[in-house]
């Protein structure tokens, strides 16, 4: 009879997942590691006492947690624009920052915040092993501070000195942070019953104006369906911060080199991912600052109709309808196809401002919206329907039109099957048949007498 | 004679009952008669108790306004038991008020401390949905100063796969009881624990319902779902009290125990009241004597249904399958619909309805609009449908368990109401339906689990140390857990730093994902629809992939019929185009079982599976006994060679084809009986013929083992293994019969099924002998047609020789 062992090991396959690129080595057998950087029986004692580390990865040890320190002079460039140029940008834009938090009040300090984990899936056994933290120090640096978790027990004492680095900061800033990283931190602070501080911090999440502004094909022309294209932070790296990385861990690689860590003691593949996370923070930085930029300087500081666009929805996420409106009229004027021609950038645009123009109770400058919009060749169904149905309220509505009023609600008849739709446009045409015999009864009595 | 009638619905039942022919009582049995048994079900009066005094007075006060100003005497003593910290399992037949047995101290306790959180468990998601109502409308009640309340807000959430993102977190937030599912507790809470926090630091209660759904592979999952639960309890200091309730099975102490591994107590006595009731077993005539055809027992539950349709009793129809469910209510419609555009009183019900039509027809039911349902086993489950007159099962459930839950269905705490059993050619129905006391007298089945199977150990051991690192000293499940651990560290899945430090999770993976508790690997086929687009329309899990998928098949799904058109094995997909026609497929499979490892062999007998049929031990004669019973690990290699078409109705075979599928392999658990060459050599028959009785003795032994085992006809296999190959013709070797656990590792039938040796002889030759056909039908031996004329003769002959104590029938 086979032993327990046995029989396990006939039943576990090896993981299909994971791993990478990277072979999964076995405990405490790495060969290829220089003997200098190696001491697993050291690690077995206790990893604090670890001296290794700090000759590997250049950080030290405070109060039980591996922490990293790391500053980047304001002369030094990061693509474009020198490390200083950004951190004087963002000092001078900062008031804006409430523009991309909802209107919560998001001031300086920004703590820069960006996590490197075990996994994407969350759940309990997924961790934070590296938190990085950045800010901009008075005389322009960049300044990092990373949390490296180097053994599992360590968890809760790491976790607490991030709390009192989130408590200094008054607002963070993150790339897709809500969705990820926030919620992420927010688990392992419960799993230790600790509190999560972040969520009273106001969250500038960069990822999502990020994507308005400058990932291509992302207006949407049908906004309600809109799929989530790939905006990673490395592409806007290269085309909107222009700086290029050399030798960078990708992103996949970067659990199983941890895991490779875990299990051999050996920091060295550690390096590229504490650089990866620096960069990471950095880019965050000076994309945020960008940003700020662009909200500050309105929509004549624009490179083109998209991100005078963007502006009108930033704007108009912030309340700030007239500045939204502008910001509308801008993208529309700065569409280079001629008028009627399809456009994804121009269908939003009028299609924002059409509803941005009802709201303001311009309701003639909403219809002349809605009514170029029609003209568009190949006008999407859903906007199309959307524009016929708003046309048909107004003209029944405001203009007391019924003619015209039908004519648009026969047409939104045809612009789509969704029973929905349909049910609602049959409602009103019939109703518009009641008035419409309802007037010609009227008139033709006032005929008779 | 009758008891005097009470009412009118009571005389139109006895009216009906006459026409059948179950009107006389005190009969004896008469297995060779259509009606082949009636009993009677005095009527039971309800046994109260006051409200324990230490229930919260604001919930008493609630209960009052909801019209219970006393308890029936099992109810107060769950809740004095839970009050008092015990963890209790109640035997609840259907309509005796289990849920206030839970709900009572769960209430109790939030009113007392508010903080108080409990999870409720059950097998379905409606289930959880039906509860629910019930649950608001208490906790509104306690709440409303109108009606007495004065309570505070108590939160009561479902929380499954349907629940909405966007909800979820304020459920987490505001639920004080959450309805829920194991697969959900499994992959959607646990693994997510710290969100769930507050639930866990504060859990008092986990209500665990319907407890005896919990057997075989769900059971042995669930087990281990709940060592991880009490894992995370104790990671939030919290170490909740489990009530569970079950319908009558014979070990529900037991099961709790080994499903929770806690200590319990068994609340058995129901205080309930219950109406007289008859119960009354139909076999359909037999037709064709030579083939042992029945007529068609969907005919016959039919006529039953209609006798009682036509007195204006209202009824429930349980059907076996949804083909049949569908083909049933067509039948009542097309008698007893009235009007188009009136009322539909004829309903259909099953899974694969959509919520809303369940809910409306749920209704119908209660409000008496519906005077007929049709229903697969969906509503045997406890969804409130009231109380309706009569209960048809067309069909042997298949267990006693739940033939009694179906039965339980028709029943009002006062008046008269009946049962009516009609059996199909089918040879377990065949055997109880002609047995009838094996069904009044003998004890229900156990319900057994293995949660130490390692499959689905090792599974659970990955989603456990996710959720929390495994410390030291730490045990889960009978196995030593860092031996496997150890093995999972080699794959790479886990890492401890020396021996004192905990094993923690180092992968991406999220295992809770590749686990699923409804089967034993996660690894299935993938049913895909290619009739206009492509899209899934289901999955079968691996091992029965080939026989339920390979090329040609029929694959049924909600009664539209498919065929199956290509299978990717490796790929893992079967793409099948929809089809007319009037047969299905049975594949033929080449099975070898290899024993690698005996556990136990010879006459020992450890276990009492429903003893009844079992002699006394002392009684049997030691020298005449032959058969050697043996059970162990074994090494299963099954191929599936080809099939055969069937038609339907009459089950003609009207064709067959070959197939070329890839092997597959297991390691399981198996019983095994070894016929000894003596006993071979002195059958009278030709060597094909002996094969014959063989292979017909093998069939009836797995429709006897199914019935002792609760288990279905796909968990368990049979093989025959008729000896060396090799041996020179006319050498006689012993031949084995293997009825395995159709799971890789096993899911523990083979040790029980060990331990009832003599009583599945017995049983199994009861049924043969029984058997009305001349040589062999598919209610004994199999059709006539894939076994020989001499099936059934030698099938007997051989438990004759085995059993030994019968004289020679030669």
């Amino acid at each position: 009879m086979s032993t327990l062992a046995d029989r396990i090991r006939g039943i576990v396959r090896p993981p299909a997942a994971g791993g990478g690129d990277l072979p999964l080595l076995p405990a405490h057998s790495n060969p290829t590691n220089p003997p200098d950087l190696r001491d697993p029986p050291a690690l077995a004692a206790d990893a604090r006492a670890w001296p290794v580390l700090e000759r590997a990865l250049g950080g030290e040890w405070r109060s039980g947690c591996f922490v990293i320190e790391h500053r980047r002079p304001a002369g030094s460039r990061h693509g474009k624009e020198a490390v200083g140029q950004v951190a004087e940008r963002l000092d001078r834009t900062a008031g804006d920052a409430p523009l991309l938090t909802h209107g919560k009040p998001a001031q300086p300090p920004f703590l820069f915040l960006d996590l490197e984990t075990t996994g994407l899936n969350g759940g309990a056994g997924t961790l934070a092993f590296l938190v990085g933290c950045g800010w901009f120090d008075g005389d322009g640096s960049f300044v990092t501070r990373q949390f490296l978790l180097t053994r599992f027990q360590d968890e809760r004492l790491l976790l607490e000195q991030v709390a009192a680095e989130l408590a200094a900061a008054g607002a963070l800033v993150s790339f897709n942070g809500k969705s990820f990283d926030a919620p992420l931190l927010e688990t392992r602070f419960l799993f230790h019953r600790l509190e999560w501080i972040g969520g009273r911090l106001p969250h500038v999440d960069v990822l999502h104006p990020a994507r308005r502004f400058w990932t291509p094909g992302q207006v949407a022309v049908a906004q309600p369906f809109r799929a989530a294209s790939s905006c990673s932070l490395q592409t806007l790296e290269r085309q909107i911060v222009g700086a290029r990385r050399s030798g960078d861990i990708p992103g996949f690689q970067i659990p199983a080199r941890y895991f490779q860590f875990i299990r051999s003691g050996d920091a060295a593949p550690l390096r590229a991912i504490l650089e990866h996370n620096r960069l990471d923070l950095l880019t965050l930085a000076a994309l945020t600052a960008r940003l700020l930029h662009l909200t500050r300087t309105g929509p004549d500081g624009a490179r083109d109709a998209r991100e005078a666009l963007a502006l009108g929805h930033i704007y108009a996420s912030a309340g700030l309808d007239d500045r939204a409106q502008a910001a509308y009229r801008h993208a529309i004027d700065r569409c280079r196809s001629p008028r009627g021609a399809y456009d994804g950038v121009r269908i939003d645009a009028l299609r924002r401002l059409a509803y941005a123009c009802r709201r303001a109770r311009m309701f003639d400058a909403a219809a002349g919206c809605w009514m170029e919009l029609l003209e568009i060749r190949g006008c999407p169904p859903l906007i199309e329907r959307e524009a016929t149905e708003a046309l048909a309220i107004h003209n029944e509505h405001r203009r007391r039109d019924l003619g015209a009023a039908k004519v648009f609600a026969l047409r939104t008849l045809e612009s789509g099957e969704a029973p929905a739709w349909k049910a609602a446009a049959q409602h009103r045409i019939a109703r518009l048949d009641r008035k419409l015999t309802r007037a010609d009864e009227a008139r033709s009595l006032q005929f008779d007498a | 004679m009758l008891p005097a009638t009470t009412s009118r619905a009571d005389g139109a039942l006895d009216a009906a009952l006459e026409r059948l022919g179950g009107r006389e009582l005190d009969r004896p049995d008469t297995p060779d008669l259509p009606v082949t048994a009636v009993r009677r079900l005095p009527a039971v009066t309800a046994r109260l108790a006051p409200f324990p005094d230490a229930l919260d007075e604001r919930l008493k006060q609630a209960l009052r306004a909801r019209g219970i100003a006393e308890l029936y005497t099992h109810q107060a003593q769950v809740i004095e038991h839970a009050l008092a910290g015990r963890h209790t399992v109640v035997i609840t037949p259907t309509a005796s008020g289990k849920t206030l047995c839970y709900n009572a101290p769960v209430l109790d306790a939030i009113l007392r401390d508010a903080s108080s959180r409990a999870l409720y468990l059950f097998p379905t998601k409606a289930l959880a949905q039906d509860q629910l109502a019930e649950l608001q409308a208490m906790c509104e009640t306690i709440a409303s100063p109108r009606e007495g309340g004065e309570g505070p807000e108590i939160g009561v959430f479902t929380y499954d796969g349907d629940t909405p993102q966007d909800a979820r977190r304020t459920i987490r937030a505001r639920a004080h009881l959450v309805l829920s599912n194991p697969d959900m507790v499994h992959s959607g809470i646990l693994p997510h624990h710290p969100r769930w926090a507050k639930l866990f630091e504060n859990l008092r209660y986990v209500v665990i319902d319907e407890l005896h759904a919990y057997r075989g592979v769900f059971g042995s999952h669930l087990c281990n779902v709940l060592r991880r639960l009490r894992r995370v309890c104790r990671h939030y200091g919290s170490n909740p009290v489990f009530l569970c309730s079950s319908a009558t099975i014979a070990n529900p102490r037991e099961l709790a125990e080994r499903l929770t591994e806690q200590t319990f107590e068994l609340v058995d006595k129901n205080g309930a009241p219950r109406g007289e009731k008859f119960f009354v077993f139909v076999n359909p005539p037999v037709v064709n004597h030579q083939l042992g055809i029945r007529r068609s027992y969907l005919g016959e539950a039919r006529r039953v249904a209609s006798e009682f349709l036509k007195r204006n009793l209202q009824l429930i129809v349980f059907a076996q399958s949804r083909l049949a469910t569908e083909i049933l209510t067509t039948y009542l419609k097309d008698d007893f619909e009235g009007i188009p555009g009136a009322p539909e009183r004829i309903r259909g019900y099953r899974g694969g309805y959509l919520p809303l039509r369940r809910r409306e027809i749920e209704k119908g039911l209660r409000d008496g609009v519906v005077r007929a349902v049709v229903s697969t086993n969906a509503l045997e489950l406890g969804i409130d449908i009231g109380a309706l007159d009569v209960s048809v099962m067309a069909g042997y459930p298949g267990t006693i368990a739940a033939t009694w839950q179906r039965a339980g269905r028709a029943g009002r705490r006062s008046g008269r109401s009946a049962a009516v059993l009609v059996a199909s050619s089918a040879p377990l129905d065949q055997f109880v339906v002609r047995n009838p006391s094996y069904f009044f007298d003998a004890s229900p089945e156990r319900a057994l689990i293995d949660p130490d199977n390692l499959h689905i150990l090792v599974d659970h051991i990955k989603c456990a140390t996710f959720e929390l690192p495994f410390t030291a000293g730490e045990q889960f499940g009978r196995h030593d857990v860092h031996e496997i651990l150890g093995v999972l560290s080699e794959q790479g899945l886990v890492h401890r730093a020396d021996e004192q430090a905990p094993w923690t999770w180092t992968n991406e993976s999220y295992p809770a994902d590749a686990v699923s508790l409804r089967s034993i690997s996660s690894d299935n086929f993938v049913v895909v629809d290619i009739t206009r687009d492509t899209r899934v329309v289901g999955e079968t899990d691996f091992t029965s992939g080939p026989s339920t998928l390979h090329p040609k098949a029929i694959y049924i799904i909600e009664g539209t019929l498919y065929q199956v058109e290509r299978l990717d094995f490796d790929g893992r997909k079967a793409y099948v185009r929809e089809i007319d026609c009037d047969y299905y497929t049975t594949a033929i499979s080449y099975t070898r079982v290899t024993p690698i490892d005996v556990f136990a062999e010879g006459a020992e007998q450890t276990d009492t599976v429903g003893a009844e049929l079992a002699r006394p031990p002392l009684a049997r004669p030691s020298l005449a006994r032959p058969a050697v019973p043996a059970h162990g690990e074994v090494h299963v290699v099954s191929r599936v060679v080809g099939f055969k078409k069937i038609k339907f109705y009459t089950n003609e075979n009207v064709g067959s084809g070959d197939l070329d599928l890839p092997e597959q392999q297991m390691h399981t658990t198996s019983y095994w009986l070894t016929i000894p060459p003596e006993v071979i050599a002195q059958l009278p028959f030709a060597s094909d013929d002996r094969r014959d009785g063989v292979v017909g003795l093998a069939f009836a032994l797995k429709q006897v083992a199914q019935l002792l085992l609760m288990c279905d006809a796909h968990d368990i296999g049979i093989s025959i293994d008729s000896g060396d190959q090799e041996v020179a013709a006319g050498t006689i070797t012993p031949v084995k019969i293997f009825v395995y656990d159709n799971y890789p590792g096993g899911i523990g039938f083979s040790a029980p099924l060990y331990g009832v040796h003599d009583e599945l002889l017995a049983a199994t030759q009861k049924l043969i002998a029984d058997c009305p056909c001349e040589n062999g039908c598919p209610g004994c031996v199999g059709p006539i047609g894939d076994t020989g004329p001499f099936a059934k003769a030698a099938a007997l002959r051989i438990l004759d020789l085995l059993i030994g104590s019968e004289e020679p029938a030669f």
